[in-house]
Formats: structure tokens, sequence, C-alpha cells
């Protein structure tokens, strides 16, 4: 086990080095100078665009460049952002644990109500509760978050006026308030995640309840809640932890969107902002600490595989 | 004898027949969106705007008096080409990498499976906004935006199924025969692996639509005035509590096509894999 | 007597699959019972209803799609268990605590995810109401039982760390753990090895003999049921078709499908003469229910009142003895087969000569990034002479199929040469080997795994002929195709089909025309028969020694079953844990096997005939086969061997000729003494 997960955290590194080169690359790929941008209408000036250039290292090798940037980066200094000439660690660290509070939620609702409902679905196959759920989970994976956060704002806030429109109130200042404007984007960020959980779930139970062991089970005389929670739901949730694993991905995908429409100051609604304006290191920046999240995540879904799967917790750490 | 099992597997649902259409109905309007709209798309008529629904513009005009239905018909072409072409470079780069992967292992596996890895960790809507962003707004850097975040998936997947049938009898059969590496991919490898990647191309239409739309929206995709569903979203949005349907109707037009996509790549996936069947 | 108790007895139990576009009579009527203390075995190729049948009493099936429509189960002559529901109280605590069931794998029939004794105690927890202690304290008895070694310690682990055999152990303590009345044993050895299969089957008679527990042992292998059934059932697409003490069915049998299984499996115990006979066709699809005797379209004895009449109904033959069929003077005689009377010409050119062959793969070791090597092969010595059919027979693991994949160059042996006519394979680069790929051949195990499914039959039959350019332009192509077709005796009107539209044994034809096509003068036949159904199994064993005839084909036979390999091969080899311990003629070996291994791989083996079978030595074996990794010093086999001596423990004996025996080798010391 342990040199399993030692194999798993080298694997991780290597990754997270390739990520930060990726988004290096963007610079490069990137029509025009970085330092134009940066400079902007002051780019007239020839001596202070060569100067920036050198201190922005454009003048070296792009793998120096790379790697004096990452060099920076693992320093906590994640450049100046071209649009507002601030360092960027200070725009993305106030915004951080807003981000980051909504992805929490909206990854514990997706969790909690995927499994309920794809467990739903499964014990009432081809029943009413199971074509419904389909139903739902199609629409959630198929819809455009952006529309249903409209559809939500116009139903529930502009119709019913039960929710606020949209916002951001600190639960520091008025946690009732706090969480009135949560529950809309932390649903529609949870959403498809939702959507794709419950198909997983209640997939891998179906294929579950068709192994030879739960025929053993079911010929033991176990009662049928014992056979479908000690036996079946065990087995189902390993290739359910695969799908939560990606999940984190998508969610944090969503925030882009739902900050955006819902006006949340959080890190997607700077990235918004930064692609407007061509901001590449703010760009930069979120991709490193979102991927960095996801491959922790991807991480410590690999180690929990190993706690589940004892075939994978005594093979991968003996041999 | 086998395309009628074929067939009669795909439509077994009702919700399968409708969605089929639907989509039939999006190509058709697609393709033949300068013949069915009434109007121009991009003509502004003050005059006219912000028009409610009627019978001489069926879904009314925007802000700029532009008629709905016609932008509409137009948005369905621009969906469409930027969906396929998109979904066509992420198909063919994943399929090519995959096999070179699954086929030769060692370093060239590793190589290729590291960088799918790091791609994968990277949420596809945020490397499709940030390559975006790099190359600047054009409709062929959307297309290659979108279609590069799809690669990594097929790459696994394509890789995957080459590990499994690599190992299968036939291929050592083709070896015993004594057949060249090369005809054995060719022959045995690529036609026996790629109907998986076909369904997931398949599949990921309606997730590049759907891209493009959110792109769209954001500011980032196509740029006015060519009329994009994704940005006529965003546009309808400041009228939502009046007009709400100048945002609703496109959304849901969207909705309703990558829910079609989605659906039919199910069916087509259930229908011709019979092993899997049992999920659905 | 006070035996007669019934504890199960079925009657006209009718069970169907309905599928959407079809629907599957898979049980058409079955009655049958069983006493207390009873062995009744159920035999039938795959798809007759045996299993269901069994699954379905205890209503062990998914619904949808399996429906019971008929039928009445009656558990100690007390109330209908049908009539409780699939999932209902009553027939809970009937499933493992009175009825046990043990199934076909036992490796994917254990939660992955739970301790094999936690697995045991919940239904002892459940159906004895004993607490978490008792419980575990029962788990261990119950594994001592089963000769499972060490059960303290290993109550704890999981299912992966056991063998196949281990986890069958498992399973029967499983099943035991509540004191059952009756335990059925569905296909329960199938999937293992033979002398395991001797282990667990002696193990589970032992068992219930000691208990009193009637047995139900569900097989498609007649030897299983001869050596041990008291009582036996033979279905036949969802029906029984005869039923009776064993030693009645097996001496004279009643039915003309009965007759027919027995004439078509080789036996061990079989004169080198005797010819199979296979019955040809195919069993009935059963999607749509009979009108006459379900086997009349393959029957060879059928008169003109199966035809005319309905379905046969089964009538008392003798004391105890049923059978469903019209014809009351059945030809039970076997045939001499007029090929083995002709000789064959084997020469004394050695065709294949391996030599102290050795083959390691590398793994990965326990410390951090050290790799060791996985010594698959060590030092295996043969040769084949042309014309000759060589078996090679052995356990799963030992090595086998290695040796065919060397020689084919599959694998680059590690040391060792493989002369082909003289030359050395093991030195050619693969460019140089092509030449040779046409002359050596491979008949895989699995028909259809070696068939690639997106090409037609025709153009899998071909691609020989494209790669070594041996027929030019498309006619000549088809034109051996053709040919090629017709050797195996398929129709070429089939040659566009894809592989999943043939049957097993049609597949496996496919697989031999490919081989045949490059005109081959050695062929690799890696267990041929060992994936097809008895009656399939003839009709390809005999196609191979047809053609091996016609064309002067020399055979490496691989395979796990003695009696098949006696049946085809003139020369005999033994391996055990990467090495030959015996190789002998045919008829020496099995008159005279020296190897104790031999000797017990043999008498593992039941041969379909209760009246040898009562007199038959058996010799058991100590232990399982270790895997390769963990090869014993000395004579690999001496840790499980009842007569080893301390020369065994040292050093690894040497082939060796027997003196009264020429050409018959072993590599045993203690037959030095």
């Amino acid at each position: 086990m342990g040199k399993y997960i030692i194999k798993r955290v080298a694997q991780a590194f290597v990754v997270m080095f390739l990520v930060t080169l990726i988004s290096y690359a963007l610079i490069q790929i990137m029509p025009g100078d970085a330092a134009v941008i940066y400079l902007g209408s002051d780019a007239a000036n020839e001596e202070l665009l060569a100067r920036t250039r050198a201190e922005m290292n454009l003048d070296k090798p792009f793998v120096v460049q790379w790697v004096l940037w990452l060099a920076n980066f693992v320093r906590g200094d994640f450049g100046k952002s071209f649009h507002f000439h601030v360092p960027v660690r200070d725009l993305i660290m106030e915004r951080l644990d807003i981000t980051f509070t909504l992805g929490f939620f909206a990854l514990m609702l997706s969790v909690v109500v995927g499994i309920i409902l794809g467990i739903t679905a499964a014990t009432h196959r081809n029943g009413l509760w199971d074509n419904l759920i389909n139903v739902f989970a199609n629409v959630g994976i198929s819809a455009p978050s952006f529309w249903i956060s409209l559809l939500c704002i116009y139903i529930f806030a502009l119709h019913f006026r039960i929710l606020p429109v949209q916002g951001y109130v600190p639960p520091k200042k008025d946690l009732g308030e706090a969480v009135r404007h949560m529950i809309l984007p932390c649903f529609i960020m949870a959403l498809p995640s939702i959507a794709t959980m419950t198909r997983q779930t209640r997939a891998s139970i179906l294929d579950v309840l068709n192994e030879d062991y739960v025929r053993t089970a079911r010929s033991k005389g176990l009662k049928k809640n014992v056979i479908l929670y000690k036996h079946v739901l065990k087995n189902a949730l390993i290739p359910v932890l695969t799908v939560l694993g990606m999940s984190i991905a998508s969610l944090f995908g969503g925030s882009v969107m739902v900050e955006q429409i819902f006006n949340i100051p959080g890190m997607g609604q700077l990235v918004t902002n930064a692609v407007l304006n061509r901001d590449i290191p703010i760009i930069q920046a979120f991709i490193v600490i979102i991927s960095l999240v996801i491959i922790l995540s991807a991480l410590l879904v690999d180690i929990a595989y190993g706690i589940v799967d004892p075939r994978i917790r005594i093979a991968k750490g003996e041999n | 004898m086998k395309d009628r099992l074929f067939w009669s597997a795909f439509f077994a649902k009702k919700a399968v027949i409708i969605c089929f259409a639907v989509l039939c109905l999006f190509v058709l309007a697609a393709v033949f969106a300068p013949v069915l709209a009434p109007y121009s798309p991009t003509a502004i008529s003050l005059a006219e705007k912000e028009m409610a629904p009627s019978l001489k513009h069926l879904f009314g005009t925007d802000s700029l008096g532009r008629d709905v239905l016609s932008r509409m018909l137009y948005g369905a072409r621009i969906s469409l080409s930027i969906s396929l072409v998109s979904v066509l470079i992420g198909g063919f780069s994943g399929m090519i990498l995959g096999t070179l992967a699954g086929y030769f292992g060692g370093v060239v596996d590793l190589v290729i499976s590291r960088c799918a890895d790091a791609l994968i960790s990277i949420p596809p809507i945020v490397l499709t906004i940030a390559i975006g962003t790099a190359l600047g707004q054009s409709m062929l850097n959307i297309m290659i935006a979108v279609g590069i975040s799809s690669i990594p998936g097929n790459i696994r997947m394509m890789r995957g199924k080459v590990l499994s049938v690599k190992e299968r009898d036939f291929v050592t059969a083709a070896r015993v025969i004594g057949e060249e590496n090369r005809w054995i991919m060719l022959r045995h490898l690529i036609p026996n692996c790629i109907s998986p990647l076909i369904i997931s191309v398949a599949m990921s239409l309606g997730g590049a639509i759907m891209a493009e739309a959110a792109l769209s929206f954001l500011g980032i995709g196509i740029q006015p005035p060519n009329p994009a569903w994704g940005t006529m979203v965003s546009d309808g949005m400041r009228f939502l509590e009046t007009k709400p349907y100048l945002a609703l109707i496109p959304g849901f037009a969207i909705m309703v096509v990558v829910l079609s996509f989605n659906i039919v790549g199910d069916a087509l996936r259930d229908a011709l894999d019979p092993r899997i069947r049992g999920n659905s | 007597m006070a035996e007669e108790k019934r504890i199960i007895e079925v009657q006209n139990l009718r069970t169907e699959f309905r599928m959407k576009r079809r629907t599957v009579y898979a049980v058409n009527g079955v009655s049958y019972y069983v006493n207390a203390g009873e062995i009744v075995g159920v035999v039938g190729e795959s798809g007759c209803g045996k299993s269901v049948t069994q699954m379905s009493s205890l209503q062990l099936l998914l619904s949808p799609p399996a429906k019971i429509t008929d039928g009445k189960v009656l558990f100690e002559g007390k109330k209908d268990i049908l009539s409780y529901g699939s999932e209902s109280e009553e027939i809970r605590t009937l499933r493992g605590a009175e009825i046990a069931m043990i199934f076909q794998e036992p490796m994917t029939s254990l939660n992955p995810v739970l301790t094999i004794g936690e697995q045991i105690a919940e239904s002892v927890r459940l159906h004895m109401g004993m607490n978490r202690k008792q419980a575990r304290e029962r788990v261990i008895e119950l594994l001592r039982l089963v000769n499972i070694p060490d059960p303290e310690s290993r109550y704890g682990q999981y299912p992966h760390e056991f063998s196949g055999g281990m986890c069958q152990r498992i399973m029967i303590a499983m099943a035991m753990a509540c004191n059952p009345k009756l335990l059925i044993a569905d296909e329960a050895t199938t999937a293992l090895d033979v002398t395991t299969q001797a282990q667990i089957l002696e193990t589970l008679q032992e068992v219930v003999k000691k208990t009193n527990t009637a047995l139900i042992i569900v097989t498609h292998n007649l030897g299983i049921v001869a050596r041990y059934a008291d009582r036996i059932y033979v279905m036949y697409a969802g029906r029984v078709i005869e039923s009776g003490r064993a030693e009645d069915i097996f001496k004279n049998p009643q039915h003309a499908y009965t007759i027919g299984l027995l004439n078509s499996v080789p036996r061990l115990d079989d004169d080198k003469t005797r010819a199979l006979i296979p019955i040809d066709g195919m069993p009935p699809n059963l999607q749509t229910e009979s009108a006459h005797c379900p086997f009349l379209p393959r029957c060879t004895q059928a008169l003109p009142e199966c035809q005319s009449k309905g379905v046969p109904e089964m009538e008392e033959r003798g004391c105890g003895h049923f059978a469903a069929c019209y014809n009351r003077s059945l030809d039970r005689s076997l045939r001499i087969s007029k090929d083995t009377l002709e000789t064959k010409h084997i020469s004394e050119e050695r065709i294949l000569d391996i030599r102290d062959l050795h083959m390691g793969f590398p793994v990965k070791g326990k410390n951090y990034g050290g790799r060791t090597t996985l010594k698959v092969l060590e030092g295996v010595n043969l040769y084949l002479r042309k014309g000759e059919t060589l078996g090679l027979v052995g356990e799963s693991g030992c090595g086998k199929t290695t040796v065919a994949k060397c020689v084919l160059r599959l694998y680059a042996p590690t040391g060792g040469s493989i002369l082909y006519k003289g030359t050395e394979l093991t030195a050619l680069k693969e460019k140089e080997l092509r030449p040779y790929r046409k002359n050596i051949q491979f008949i895989f195990q699995d028909p259809f795994g070696s068939l690639d499914p997106r090409q037609s039959i025709g153009d899998i039959v071909g691609e020989p002929l494209k790669v070594h350019h041996l027929a030019e332009g498309k006619e000549a192509v088809r034109r051996r195709v053709k040919e090629l077709f017709e050797m195996v005796g398929l129709d070429y009107a089939m040659s566009s089909r894809a592989p999943h539209e043939l049957s097993g044994g049609q597949r496996q034809r496919i697989g031999i025309a490919r081989a045949l096509a490059s005109e081959p003068e050695l062929i690799i036949c890696d267990e041929p028969v060992s994936a097809l159904d008895v009656s399939v199994q003839a009709q390809i064993l005999n196609l191979l020694e047809s053609i091996q005839r016609k064309m002067n084909l020399s055979y490496l036979f691989i395979a796990h079953d003695l009696s098949v390999v006696r049946h085809i091969s003139d020369r005999i080899a033994v391996m055990y844990l990467g090495r030959i311990v015996e190789i002998a003629d045919c008829d020496q070996l099995y008159r005279n096997p020296v190897h104790p291994y031999t000797k017990a791989l043999l008498s593992a083996i039941p041969i379909p005939d209760p009246e040898v079978e009562k007199s038959r030595e058996r010799i058991p074996l100590l232990g399982e086969m270790p895997s390769v990794s963990r090869r014993p010093e000395g004579c690999s086999f001496h840790p499980r061997c009842t007569c080893a001596c301390e020369a065994c423990r040292e050093s690894i004996p040497q082939l060796v000729e027997l003196k009264e025996e020429p050409g018959h080798f072993a590599a045993c010391p203690v037959m030095y003494r």
C-alpha cells in the first residue's frame, strides 16, 4: 500500500509539472507580444518595452522562461495582472475561499443527492421513480448551466420572488442571507455532477446485481437490504469513486459560468473578466490552482480505492 | 438481418425516435437556413425592436429589431459546423495518439498518457477558454479549442481498447500467420477498437455544442453580429424580467439539441454494443 | 429403510426466459426427487437447462427475465416452496439453512470486498442465531472441515488471496455452515484442474457422508457422475430424458441421447481402436416448444413413431430406471475406427526438437525497483517425429502453453534451443522467421476469441494465403478457400458470414482451416476441444485425426484432459511446474505410469463407468500446485509426493529411460530403486 501511494504521488507530480508547462505555453501560442499587452498604449515607448520584456523574461528561451516562471510560482509569485497591474496572487487570494466554499457544498450536494438518486433508480428499475430520475439526469447532463441558471432565476427570483436574483453575501455578515444567496448557484454548479453520479451509481449497482457473488448472497438467504447495502453497494461504489474524481473537475469548470451569472466575486468571475481582457497571468494561475485541486482529489480517490478495494490494497502493497 | 436488428435495437424507445427527429430538423435547419430564414439574421431594424412573438416574427425580435427565428436558424448552422469539426479534430487525434500509446507501450505510452492526464486535470471549459483566449477569437480557433479539450478522453479510450484487443487471440493468430505489425494495426486493431471511439465522438457532439454555446455566452466565442445561440442567451439576459423568451428560447433550443445528441448517442452505444446494454 | 426420506421433490417444473423479442423455454416439465443422504447426479450438455432447474427450485433466477410458469417443489414433503415469493421470509429461511448451493465460478462467487470469514459467518449468524464469537469459532471449524490449512489466520483474508480450488473449498464451507439437508453443487468443479477437481469432490463426498446431507451434483462430465453419484438424471433440451441408478444408466442406457453421449466421449481406459461417434447437429434453441422428441433431429436411431407421436413420456424400463424414448431396441455397440487400424506414417525424422528450453518473464520484485525473473520453464526437453502426435499434459500454470508460444516465437526463450527440422528457431530474427511461420501453425483453445470479429470467415481463412503469397489473384484465393472449407467439413456458401454467426464447433473448424491454409507440417493445438461441448469435441477430434492422415501432419497436442490426449496421441509428455516429468508411448504411460504425479493425474480422471470406478485406486495428492514463483527446491513435486525421499528434496531429478521399456522416460529418483 505504501509503495502504491508513493508511486501515485510521483505520478501526480509529473502530471502537475506538465500542467504548468501547458498553462505556461499559453503565452507562447498567444499571437502578439505579452509585454505589449501588459503595457497597453505605453508599448510605444521602446525602452520601456524592452525593459518590461526583460522583467517578464520574454527575451530568454521558452524552457528558461518556464523554469523561472515555475520557480516564482512555487514561491507564491504568480506574476502581475496584465489588466490590473497588481500581483495576481492578491487578486486570487481575495476570491479563493468563495469559490472553494461554493465548490465544496456543490460537491457534497452532488455526492449525497447523486448516490441517493442512483440507488433509488436502481432499486426501482424501470419503474416510475427510475423513469423520473432518468429524465432528470438526462436534462441535468444536457442543459447548459447558463440556461438553467436563467430559468431558475426567472422562476424562483423573478416570478415567485423567494430567492435573490444574484449577488454574494459573506457568511460573517449575515448567515441567513448568505445561505439564501448560495442556494441557486450551488445547485446549478452541482447539477451536472448530480446527473453523472446518479447515472453511474445506477449503472454500477445494476452491474453488480448481476455478479455471481450476489447470487451467492441470495442463496444464503440474506435479506434484500443486507444484500443491497452490505454486498452490492460497497462494490458498486468503487466505479462511482472514479466519476467523483472527474466531477470535481467539472464542478470547478462550472464555477466560471455560475459566478459570472450570479455575480459572485470568486475566482471564476475573475477569470471570465481576465478572458475578456486577455489577462493571461490570471488564467495561468487559475489553471494551475484548479488543476492542483483536481490532481490532489484524483490522488485521494485513488488512495480511497485502495482502502475500499482489498484487491488493490493487498496486490499493490505487497508485490 | 444484422442491420434490421441494429435498427430495431436503436429505435427501441420512443424517446430515441423523437430525439432523432429533432436532430434531423436541426441538421435541416442548419443546412437550409438561407432558404428557411424569413429575414437576414443581421438586419437591424430599430423600428421593430423588442417585438413579442407574432405571425410576422414567429419568435419576436431582439433589442436591435433582428428577427429571432432567422438568427436561430443561422445559429444552428454555426453550432453544427463548430461541433462537427471540433469533434472530428478531437476524435482523429485521439485515435492516432491512443493507438500509438496502446500498441507501442513503453516510453511512447508514458509520454502520451501523462500528457493526457495533464490535459484531463484541467476542467474542459477552462481549457477551452484558455486556448480560445490565447489563440484569439475566430471560428477556427474555437473549433481547435473545443477539439483539443476532447482529445485526452479519446486517447484514454482508444489506448484502453487497443491494450485489451492486443491481447486477444486473433491478434496472436495474425502473428502466428506471419503478418507484419503495420498490417495487424490497420486490419485487426483499429477496426476492432474504433466503434467505442465512434460512439464517444457521436456522443461528444452534444458536449461540443454546449462548449461553443458557453464560450459565446461568456462573450469569447462567436463575435457579434454573427448569430450564435449562446450569444443570443446572453443578450437576452438583460430582458429576463420583461421578455424572458428572448433568453429562454435559444437556451431551450441548445438544451433540446444537446439532449437529443446524448440520448441518440446512448441508443447508438446500446445498439452497437449489446454487452453494455444492461446499463440503460 | 429409514433413509428413504424425501428431502426434495420437484414436480413438472417449467421455467421460461421472457426476453423482448423471444421466449426461451429453458425447463420443460422436469421432475426429480432426492432422498436423505443420497448423491444425485444431473448431467447434460450446456444449455440443457440443468442449472436453471436447480436455480428455479430455490427461485434464485432474476425475474424478469426468468419466469417459473408451472410446477411444484416440495421440501421434506411439506408445502410447495414455489408458492412462497422469491424474496419471502419463508424461502429465505430455507436458503442457506436447509438447502445450500455451490456455484461454478468460485472466484467470482465470493464477494471481493468482504473477508471470507465474514462471508461464511454472516449466514451462521443469520440462520443459527450465533453471536460474533460463536460464529467465528464455527467458521474456523468449517474451514478445517474442508481442509483449509491454518484457518485462524486465513479467516480475515479476502477471496483474491486464495486459489480457485481454495475458493471452492470456502464455498463448500459456506454451504455447509448451517448443516443443510440438501447441498446443490452446480458445475462446482468445472473451472478447476483435474487434480483439484478430484480433491474438491472427495472433500464434498466426505463431508456429505459424514453429515448425512443429500447432494445434487450438476455437471456435464459423465465421469464425475459415474464416480460419485448414486442416482442420475440425464437432461436434454430442458427435459429429463432418462433417470435411474448410476450402474443401470451406464451399463444399460435406454435413451438414444444417453447412448450418443457415451459413445462420443473418449475414456481413459479406451482401446486405441475405439472410434468416437459424434452426435451430429446442434441442440435445439428452445425458442419453440417442440412437438416431438427434442432429440429427433439428431437421432440416428429414430423410429417412424418418433415422428408421428408427440413428445415421449418417461416410462419405467427396469427397477427405478426411467427413459423417454420410443425405441426399445437401441443399438449400444461401440464402433471400431477404420482410420486407427490403418497405421500412421511416423518417420524417425525429428520435425521438432526442444532441448533444455528455459523461459523466464521479468516481474517487478518485492523491493523498490528490484526486478526478478519468473522462471516458467526450467529446462524442457522433448522431440516430435514427423507424422506423430505428441500429447503435452499438465495442470494450468505448469507452462505447457508457454512451450507452445516459445515454439511459435511469440515469446523469445531465455535459454535452450528449438530445432525445427534442424534449423535453430531461437536465433532467427522476426523477418528470417517469416518463411517458417507458414510451416508451423497454431490452433487456439477459444474458437471465438481467435477469429477477428470484424472479418468474414472466408477472409479469415484466406488471410495466410495473402500474407505468404500462396495464391495469386482473387479467383485463386477463392478456389483455395473453398477447398479448405470442404476439407474441414464446412459449406463454402457460409464464407461471407461473421464468426459470431457460427456455433462453437464451426468456429473451431474455421480455426483449423486457417491453420491448414499455408500447408504447414507442424500444428500446435492448444486445448482445441476444451471449450466445446462433449458431442462437438468428438467431431473436432475426428477431424483432426483424419486431416493428420491425409496431410501427414505432426501435432503437438496440449491439453489438460488426459482421456482426450490419450485418444489422439501417439506419445504423451507430462509436465509439472515447468519441467517434463514423464514421457512415454501412450499405452506405456497408461499401463505403467512411473512418476507419482502421473499416477495421481491418471487416478484423478473419472471414467464414465461406475463399475470401473468402484475398483479403481485413488491416489490422493497433498496440497496444491504452487505457483512458479515459489517452485520448491529439488524435485518440484516433492512437497506433494507421498513417497518423496531425501534425494528428491536436494537434487533435481533428470529424465531417465526405463530399462525394461525403451522410449519411456521419467524424472523420479524413486524409480531407480
